[in-house]
């Protein structure tokens, strides 16, 4: 039987990945930049109650560090969208002028942010995504949130019609 | 129906465009002194090698590559590296390190020296390039015995024939069969 595997010539994956040690990125950071407004909205709990604008500032560059640093892995979507990013619990950023997110977790598969991700960008989903695996479909809910796995479903649903 | 695109989180794609690399002449002499045996058997028959030494058979080899450079470069990472079949699909195999221009700003990346394969173009035109990539479906049929369904070998498989040639897309057939 064939052997099919997509050369990425054709179609272009969604999602590429870039492997950067978290040193290169702390010794490079000049070359960083993120829209801090959304990522203080997005950490808005952290700063509840707080009105030293300086401590403000370090309790979220220290949060976003924090989840830069969780995992050397980081995404390069063909549309990068910051608001939708944070909507699905990825974090925003350009290194380098490369536009990345990074999962802001480890230990556990967060593949459902990605696929999320992509939906709520582009309408479009990858077959083998977690979100078709039956059992699984609780597990990507939990990890997206309600409210994210519904506009997700909604969307598709307006596909099946 | 649901949309589905490849997201690249499943299945990495078999090449990734390194579209803002920075090219270094000094690292293909390298990759053909490093490859010397590969790139010699693949040019033997277009250089004059009576009486020349080994250097100057690597000046001639270098001079045909610049011929070959001339126009847009491409650059694609694969996921498999062979010089020998790289040379065999019309591709030309480099080894360089990961420097990367961005808005005029240069960058190195944390994996220091990366593999691609150059397809040379003779044209500026993008839309010329592309009708070039038979080349590379070649390549990955010899090496990794997989083909993309979207390839020109199953849309127009004329034209793949007249890129790379009878031979060898009889090849890149048993391969993936």
């Amino acid at each position: 039987m064939r052997k099919f595997l997509s050369s990425g010539l054709y179609e272009p994956p969604f999602f590429t990945k870039h492997r950067i040690e978290f040193n290169k990125i702390a010794s490079n950071i000049d070359d960083i930049s993120y829209d801090f407004i959304l990522v203080s909205n997005y950490y808005q709990d952290l700063i509840e109650g707080e009105q030293d604008e300086d401590r403000i500032r370090e309790i979220i560059e220290e949060s976003f560090f924090e989840a830069l640093r969780y995992l050397p892995l980081y995404f390069e979507p063909l549309v990068f969208n910051e608001k939708t990013a944070l909507e699905c619990g990825l974090i925003p950023f350009i290194f380098q002028d490369i536009k990345l997110l990074s999962l802001a977790g480890y230990g556990m598969n967060l593949s459902p942010k990605l696929d999320a991700y992509q939906v709520l960008v582009c309408g479009m989903i990858d077959k083998r995504s977690t979100y078709f695996h039956k059992r699984e479909k609780a597990y990507f809910e939990h990890v997206v949130g309600k409210g994210v796995y519904e506009k997700l479903e909604q969307i598709l649903a307006k596909q099946a019609l | 129906m649901t949309k589905f695109s490849n997201s690249g989180l499943y299945k990495q794609p078999f090449y990734k465009k390194v579209s803002d690399l920075v090219y270094d002449q000094d690292f293909l002499l390298d990759t053909l002194c490093d490859n010397y045996e590969v790139f010699f058997k693949h040019y033997a028959s277009e250089i004059e090698e009576l009486g020349e030494t080994k250097s100057q058979i690597i000046n001639q080899i270098t001079d045909l590559l610049l011929l070959k450079l001339y126009g847009e470069r491409l650059y694609f990472e694969p996921l498999v590296f062979n010089p020998d079949i790289a040379l065999e699909c019309g591709l030309i195999p480099l080894t360089t390190p990961n420097i990367r221009i961005n808005n005029n700003s240069l960058y190195r990346s944390c994996k220091d020296f990366i593999n691609v394969l150059i397809l040379p173009s003779g044209t500026f035109l993008k839309i010329w390039t592309e009708r070039l990539y038979p080349k590379l479906d070649a390549y990955q049929g010899l090496t990794d015995n997989s083909i993309d369904k979207e390839s020109y070998l199953f849309k127009d498989p004329e034209h793949f024939e007249a890129v790379v040639g009878k031979s060898l897309t009889q090849k890149v057939v048993n391969a993936i069969s």
